[in-house]
């Protein structure tokens, strides 16, 4: 279980995480979405434990991110950071010795060379070699910055699965920001979207893709919560969110892929910017 | 994680040790010992300041630094495993060094107590500014300047430390660096490190403002002139400061004595007013009050004029109510008299061209007419208004009342100094007076010596006596118709009391090896900068 409290993050006159608050339940998986610098890398390394957090609590099963709750996290940050100077042998021995035990070399028909170095290795390996000594580990939370655009299409589906398999060997609390939603699309069960440092939008996917929707009309009916907002020759597209019919029923309304709600979204900030 | 460190520390190692084993080599086979031993303890500095320094060296280079702050260990625990390997390896270096220094005789600069402790600042200050310069040249020079400066300013503080203790204070007092980084860590995290150095920086600013103010305010007095005064009160002065003990009485000035009222209770003496990196000039006479302190202004000396030399305790002379002493202006030799009474000070011209450049005693024998005994480095002269009389060739000399004795190259005289100076004896042959150390010339008995002889002659009484003495004393001193002569060989003293015929003998040592030793009627004052010892005389 993870609590957020009023977690306040700033980097010099920049507010990186301004007052957030979250509940994550055990084995609970999330997709972090957000425009660049709205607040998500920050947000995970807070949870992480590898960004100091002196205003506002982050809480994980009830305790501080301490060096023994940090032995129950995986986190893959968004630079891959490796011991480059090692071989790979060498940077799974020392992972193996911090967190348990030691991962294989072969990930989905890729295999590692563990004489090689590991600066030697392109970025979609060091993210695969990454995953596969995070997960080795057995970690109850695993967090994922935004590496999925590293990997090839094949390696995205040998990375997704194998979290899966994961998610299905025991009780995962997954949090992944990515902004290539239709590759994970499978994985999580809610989003969250962040703005300025602040949470936007908390639904679980189903409900959010019931109620986000586009719509095609020459004018707006007053009130419609559009999120965003396409000007056409023939007309406005018009995404919007929370779609209720009951209140105000449209004709030709269409309901989306995550990939495109998140797409909106975002897009839907930039206009607000 | 540790070995691994270690065995970077070791790589990154290799090439030092190459250096020095080639530096160890030309030592040991080259006849330039003395340039290159303390070159090689520069180069350990530096190897040791390197070693620090790269304490995250490896995850700066390796983009890794994120991927140590998410290991299990919590930041206290990542320091010292980051630490360990490299202070290991430094132990070994050092060791090594220290075991070369002794098999080979290195002539080093610095002993090997102090080289090991300003090693290991240099490894701990520069491990402190390891994540916080990314320039390895920067972080040597602030370690340069936290540590060295330290020890300078020390020294500077402190005439009397020497630079062994100097480098010891500053090696310990720099331990707070470090320990302000360890501080400073367990709030460490991904953030640019511009952030954590805007807290940790001022921090080592602060501190080392706060070190430097401590020991500039803490500094000792540096005491430099001792005076023993009759009644046994003593003052010390440095170039700030004076003090009266017993009591403990300071006086924010530099006094030195001229000479001590003849009632007692009260000292003439010359305030100095220390010029920087220049000799100090003489401002004003003042009375100063042996028990309270108080100053009382008398005289302010003029511009480019100072007071003729002498013994401390013997310049100046009281005469008829009033205080008499010899100035010149070294300038362009003019010479004057002062008479200070209750009324103001009268200044008097007189010829001083005619003086040597260096004047040992200047003594009034009459005011009025007015007429001095100057002695200088070759002869002794009558000065008055109408000019200066020739006494005789002076090598050395003792003044008591109106008798004079002049040691020449020949021999030596007697004079009666009435109106007009007159040899009551001479005697030649090869005598040397026993020069009385830190005593000055003014003595009733003079004790010299004539071929193997000692002998004490009575100036007042004119007797004279053979005393069997085992070696040149350092000096005597009369008290109460008595004589006391004292020996001095190191941290020891002999002292013997000689009085109608009788001789008693006791030693004396004060608890250190005293730098200077002053007597006077009071006993015998030892002093060793801030430490000191009197030996009282008895009747």
């Amino acid at each position: 279980m993870i609590e957020i409290r009023d977690l306040h993050v700033r980097f010099g006159a920049i507010r990186a995480i301004d007052g957030l608050t979250l509940d994550v339940a055990a084995g609970e998986s999330i997709l972090l979405a957000g425009a660049n610098g709205a607040g998500k890398t920050t947000l995970l390394r807070a949870l992480a434990g590898v960004l100091r957090t002196p205003s506002g609590s982050v809480r994980i099963d009830g305790g501080s991110v301490s060096a023994p709750a940090r032995r129950r996290i995986a986190y893959l940050p968004a630079s891959i950071s490796l011991y480059d100077g090692l071989t790979v042998g060498q940077a799974v021995r020392l992972h193996g010795r911090f967190f348990g035990r030691r991962p294989e070399f072969e990930i989905g028909g890729l295999r590692l060379m563990p004489r090689q170095r590991v600066g030697a290795l392109s970025k979609g390996e060091k993210t695969l070699l990454s995953l596969s000594m995070a997960m080795a580990a057995a970690p109850e939370y695993l967090f994922i910055d935004d590496v999925i655009h590293f990997l090839d299409p094949h390696l995205r589906d040998v990375f997704v699965d194998a979290i899966l398999r994961l998610i299905g060997e025991k009780k995962l609390t997954l949090i992944i920001a990515s902004q290539s939603a239709s590759e994970i699309e499978g994985l999580p069960e809610r989003v969250l979207v962040m703005e300025r440092g602040r949470i936007v939008l908390d639904e679980p996917v189903e409900e959010l893709k019931r109620r986000f929707v586009r719509v095609f009309a020459r004018q707006a009916p007053p009130g419609l919560p559009v999120v965003y907002a396409k000007e056409w020759p023939e007309g406005r597209e018009m995404y919007v969110y929370p779609y209720r019919p009951e209140v105000q029923p449209l004709d030709g309304v269409e309901h989306l892929s995550l990939r495109e709600i998140l797409r909106a979204m975002i897009g839907g900030e930039y206009d607000r910017h | 994680m540790t070995a691994i460190e270690l065995k970077r520390v070791l790589k990154d190692s290799a090439l030092i040790l190459a250096v020095l084993a080639v530096l160890l080599a030309a030592i040991a086979t080259g006849d330039q010992d003395a340039y290159l031993a303390p070159a090689l303890e520069v180069f350990l500095l530096l190897q040791a300041s390197f070693l620090g320094w790269s304490l995250f060296e490896r995850e700066r280079q390796e983009n890794a630094g994120e991927y140590m702050l998410t290991l299990p260990v919590p930041r206290l625990g990542l320091l010292a495993r980051k630490t360990l390997p490299r202070l290991a390896c430094a132990a070994v270096l050092l060791l090594a060094y220290l075991a070369l220094y002794r098999l080979m005789g290195l002539p080093a600069f610095l002993a090997p107590l102090p080289f090991a402790v300003l090693y290991g600042a240099f490894f701990f200050v520069s491990a402190a500014l390891a994540l916080s310069l990314r320039n390895f040249l920067s972080a040597f020079f602030l370690a340069c300047l936290l540590l060295i400066g330290q020890v300078l300013l020390i020294l500077a503080a402190d005439n009397s430390r020497h630079l062994s203790g100097a480098i010891l204070q500053a090696g310990l007092t720099s331990a707070v660096f470090p320990l302000l980084f360890s501080v400073m860590f367990r709030g460490y995290d991904i953030r640019p490190v511009s952030c954590f150095n805007r807290r940790f920086l001022p921090g080592v600013l602060l501190l080392a403002g706060a070190i430097a103010g401590a020991v500039w305010l803490f500094r000792p007095a540096n005491w430099v002139n001792y005076y023993l005064a009759g009644d046994g009160t003593l003052l010390r002065n440095s170039c700030r400061l004076s003090e009266l003990l017993p009591g403990q009485v300071r006086v924010p000035a530099c006094l030195v004595a001229l000479r001590e009222a003849p009632q007692g209770g009260s000292l003439l003496a010359v305030v100095h007013r220390p010029r920087p990196g220049k000799p100090c000039v003489q401002e004003r006479i003042v009375s100063l009050d042996l028990k309270s302190g108080a100053l009382r202004t008398l005289y302010a000396i003029p511009e480019g004029w100072s007071i003729a030399g002498g013994y401390p305790g013997e310049i100046g002379n009281f005469a008829g109510g009033a205080f008499l002493v010899l100035l010149r202006r070294p300038g362009d030799g003019r010479a004057m008299a002062v008479a200070i009474d209750g009324r103001g000070a009268t200044e008097t011209p007189l010829p001083g061209a005619a003086l040597e450049k260096e004047i040992a005693y200047a003594g009034l024998l009459s005011r009025s007419p007015l007429r001095l005994l100057v002695i200088g480095a070759e002869r002794a002269v009558l000065l008055s208004a109408a000019g200066a009389r020739d006494i005789g060739a002076a090598e050395t000399a003792c003044i008591w009342n109106d008798r004079l004795l002049l040691f020449d190259g020949s021999g030596m005289s007697l004079f009666r100094l009435g109106a007009e100076p007159a040899r009551l004896w001479r005697r030649e042959g090869l005598f040397r007076k026993v020069r009385r150390h830190v005593a000055g010339y003014e003595s009733r008995f003079v004790l010299f010596r004539a071929t193997n002889r000692f002998v004490l002659l009575d100036m007042a009484a004119g007797d004279e006596t053979t005393l069997d003495l085992p070696s040149i004393p350092f000096t005597y001193q009369e008290r109460a118709g008595g004589l006391h002569i004292v020996f001095a060989a190191g941290p020891r003293m002999d002292l013997w009391h000689w009085r109608r015929g009788r001789l008693a003998r006791h030693s004396w040592e004060p608890g250190f090896a005293p730098a200077g030793i002053r007597v006077s009627p009071a006993g015998v004052l030892a002093f060793d900068r801030q430490r000191f010892g009197v030996y009282p005389f008895a009747d």
